[in-house]
């Protein structure tokens, strides 16, 4: 990435995020404003909580965008069982008899949080 | 989530970056569910509400989903070039009076303080944290550059006034009885 200047890197920017939201708009119709924040959330390098009844396309959303950004991409679905241990991974005993941390699904780029009210606060 | 890193036994785990979480909720299915915590809401940079399609926009949903084969999307950006973008909305320079703009509009929704007028005090239990004002100004930068500014102005902040501050202010019984919503506020506060 090599601008001349800011100015000319903003001007990219404005351009990606048209390239950006044509992508997205083959798959998500309409909710332009929903798409416009989630993209200045993701540039902004901050988390996003969509809130909405069932079949609004929330989850195929998140989808459409973490392929449109070819990042890695989990998805956890929240249950009232959930622990932490379960999202972060956790520290196994492997064939020579030593402990190995193994990630769990919250190493990647993308989370996607399905239905975060579902799980008690602790985790 | 905030801090980007795990600890797991003692060890600490640097997450990959860009990191980015996206959680979904649903506001009708009180059954099984667990309200979030205030603090964890405010982790969270912006709410965002969907809402219904219009009767075109189902129109072409339908049409589009239940003929042919799926669309593939292209992928148009690298994990590089957006940690690039990252890092350039934060150097996009702030005028003082909208910095000034947005720390008073996340001060305005605190109730019984100085700068809150009567309409926060009488609905309002509880208003936004500094956590608030600072992505009020980074909203505004975003805003700025994606719709092609070189420098955010109060527009921007107020485009992003509504999805920051939702989540972040807590009504009281007075306002849920009389039904008051957290949107009416905050356009309230915009003016």
């Amino acid at each position: 990435m090599n601008f001349k200047n800011d100015v000319e890197a903003v001007d990219a920017l404005r351009n990606k995020r048209d390239v950006l939201e044509a992508e997205i708009r083959k798959i998500i119709v309409g909710q332009e404003t929903i798409v416009k924040n989630v993209l200045i959330s993701i540039f902004s390098n901050g988390h996003c909580l969509l809130v909405g009844v069932p079949g609004l396309a929330k989850t195929l959303l998140v989808n459409t965008v973490s392929e449109a950004l070819g990042l890695s991409f989990n998805r956890i679905q929240f249950t009232p069982d959930l622990m932490p241990s379960d999202i972060i991974g956790s520290e196994i005993l492997d064939e020579s008899r030593n402990f190995k941390f193994i990630k769990g699904p919250l190493f990647a780029n993308i989370i996607l949080v399905d239905e975060i009210n579902r799980t008690p606060p602790k985790t | 989530m905030q801090e980007r890193n795990v600890t797991a036994a003692g060890k600490k785990y640097e997450l990959s970056r860009p990191f980015f979480v996206l959680a979904t909720q649903n506001p009708i299915e009180q059954e099984g569910t667990y309200p979030l915590p205030e603090a964890q809401l405010d982790r969270f940079m912006f709410s965002l509400f969907l809402d219904y399609p219009s009767i075109d926009e189902e129109l072409e949903i339908v049409r589009t989903t239940t003929t042919g084969t799926p669309q593939k999307v292209e992928k148009v950006l690298s994990a590089e070039e957006i940690m690039f973008f990252q890092d350039l909305v934060r150097k996009i320079p702030v005028n003082d009076n909208v910095l000034r703009y947005a720390v008073s509009l996340a001060s305005k929704s605190r109730p019984r303080t100085e700068n809150s007028g009567p309409e926060v005090n009488a609905y309002l239990s509880w208003g936004a944290g500094p956590r608030a004002s600072q992505y009020l100004v980074l909203g505004a930068k975003c805003h700025a550059a994606l719709s092609g500014k070189y420098s955010p102005d109060i527009e921007d902040v107020n485009a992003v006034a509504h999805a920051v501050l939702r989540h972040r202010i807590v009504r009281n019984y007075k306002a849920e009885a009389e039904g008051i919503t957290v949107e009416s506020i905050i356009s309230g506060l915009l003016k």
